[in-house]
């Protein structure tokens, strides 16, 4: 039975609210956490080959599935998705310009996890989309 | 962009939510259309004109004449 008109996006909002809340959550336990040192793989070669060949298959599933998924998404809540992504993924970026590397504020206050990264991209992604949400998908 | 949704809505006394189920969307889809913070798609807008039978262009108006 489908949901009724009202749940469809209730379910999104409450699923992106739980996002921030989690994502800043997170954030504060992973300030907390040291960062183990990784050291480099024993096949660097087969490392690379498999990282890159994995990229390019999960990117090209995923458009398949998100294809699939914009078909049967209305239309509003996709848009309100893309135009989100489009704001986590350059904040995410520019955090770890700021956080990632050991100049900027990665050299003052130490540099980040990749787990505070995610969390920096789950939560960039809620604003963005709550942004949207109340200013509107022309916004 | 300007439209007459919610004008035509009234005009057929359907709220939000039954005209959201009768274009397959979401009631703030609906209200987001109605209050111009978003364009609706083109099939979506042949959806909504074939819903009123009218033409696309009495619904909407990109002001552009």
């Amino acid at each position: 039975m489908p949901s009724s008109p009202n749940l469809r996006m209730f379910k999104t909002d409450i699923f992106f609210g739980m996002m921030i809340a989690g994502s800043v959550v997170m954030l504060a336990v992973e300030s907390y956490s040291a960062i183990p040192a990784v050291s480099a793989p024993d096949r660097p070669l087969l490392v690379a080959a498999i990282s890159i060949s994995a990229m390019f298959a999960l990117s090209l599933l995923i458009t398949i599935l998100a294809g699939w998924d914009r078909h049967r998404s209305d239309e509003y809540a996709f848009r309100l998705l893309g135009n989100a992504a489009v704001v986590a993924i350059p904040t995410t970026l520019l955090f770890h310009i700021l956080f990632g590397q050991g100049f900027l504020l990665g050299g003052v206050f130490g540099r980040i996890s990749a787990d505070a990264l995610y969390a920096v991209l789950l939560g960039s992604w809620a604003t963005g989309y709550f942004s949207y949400r109340v200013r509107g998908t022309l916004a | 962009m300007n439209n007459r949704l919610k004008v035509l809505r009234a005009e057929r006394d359907w709220s939000q939510a039954e005209l959201a189920v009768r274009l397959d969307v979401s009631r703030q889809a609906v209200n987001a259309i109605e209050t111009g913070k978003h364009d609706p798609s083109l099939p979506l807008a042949f959806r909504i004109a074939r819903l009123f039978d009218m033409p696309i262009e009495e619904i909407f108006d990109d002001g552009c004449d």
